[in-house]
């Protein structure tokens, strides 16, 4: 293209052509850590969820179900587990539920987890080796809705913990 | 060029021919279940001022699986034996029994004692749980000392029982 005086004119430079392209990765890498700050990863076994919820509906204030296990298994050499354990929805109180060795050291306590509700991913306090640990227990202990936390009964089940 | 593509190529087709095996094995698998139950204990309930006994309902099971003839599962309770008041030092005594069959018939259930759920064939548990003697296992019943409530002062006083359960697997020795 040529000026008045018919010398060509040098084609016009893009003002900083490399900021757009920064300020798209910004972007990108913003709602990257947002995305990854709100997920909350979903447990792959939730203990408890095969439970029969026939009584939804009908929620029993004379008895607390407490579910029990024989066995559970956990990953090795890992304190971040993908396994969950579910406060049956006719209940009517919290569950804290603790996660017990043979020789008393905690492995894990969840917040209060209400009725219907699955508790976050058991994360232990300690990586465990392979191999079996019997007479573990979960600790079920229970509290009113009312606010109080008032106890209520509770219950502990004794399993064997395979970890693998 | 094209000769080093068509040898790639050809490469690529020898090995993603299968191979043949000359000798087949068969794995044989068992899976066998692991139990599991909900059990189902006495919520909390309000004791009336000045009574002697409360029946706080039967333990039971449901959704088991996993069971069989020899093995079941063992619920002992574990009780202090007293209500207590964060007011106060005092307290008042209480004890459980378990009713029995008939209603004069009473188990006293101290602190450790325990009633057992067998398993069944088909995998589920025996919803008809029994006593160490062997006796069935019904009601629990709250009993007061009833001379703590000349002395006990005004309050509301509390107490908790924890269940135990423990799968047990009877080898018949």
């Amino acid at each position: 293209m040529k000026n008045k005086n018919g010398r060509y004119l040098a084609k016009k430079k893009k003002k900083f052509p490399m900021l757009w392209f920064f300020l798209i990765l910004i972007a990108l890498l913003l709602i990257g850590i947002v995305l990854i700050a709100n997920h909350k990863e979903e447990p792959q076994t939730i203990l408890g969820n095969d439970v029969t919820e026939s009584k939804d509906n009908n929620q029993n204030t004379n008895s607390i179900a407490i579910p029990g296990y024989e066995a559970i298994t956990l990953a090795a050499n890992t304190k971040k587990q993908s396994t969950a354990l579910k406060n049956p929805s006719h209940n009517m109180c919290l569950f804290r539920i603790s996660l017990i060795l043979e020789d008393g050291t905690v492995l894990w306590v969840s917040d209060y987890v209400k009725p219907g509700e699955i508790s976050d991913n058991i994360e232990l306090s300690k990586e465990l080796e392979p191999g079996t640990y019997p007479n573990s227990m979960l600790k079920y202990e229970c509290f009113t809705m009312d606010g109080n936390l008032s106890p209520l009964n509770g219950a502990e089940t004794k399993l064997t913990l395979i970890v693998k | 060029m094209r000769k080093v593509i068509s040898v790639i190529l050809a490469a690529i087709l020898i090995f993603s021919i299968p191979t043949t095996v000359s000798a087949e094995s068969t794995t044989l698998t068992i899976d066998v279940p692991e139990a599991s139950y909900i059990l189902n204990v006495p919520a909390n309930q309000a004791i009336d001022y000045l009574a002697s006994e409360k029946n706080i309902g039967s333990i039971t099971v449901s959704d088991t699986s996993g069971f069989s003839a020899s093995k079941g599962i063992t619920v002992s309770v574990t009780y202090d034996g007293q209500f207590a008041t964060p007011k106060y030092a005092c307290a008042i005594n209480y004890s459980l029994v378990c009713k029995g069959t008939g209603s004069e018939n009473r188990y006293d259930l101290k602190s450790g004692d325990y009633i057992t759920f067998t398993g069944n064939a088909d995998g589920t548990l025996n919803n008809n749980p029994t006593l160490p003697d062997g006796s069935p296992a019904n009601e629990l019943i709250v009993l007061i000392d009833t001379d703590c409530w000349d002395t006990a002062l005004g309050g509301i006083y509390s107490t908790t029982i924890t269940f135990n359960a423990d799968v047990y697997f009877d080898v018949g020795m």
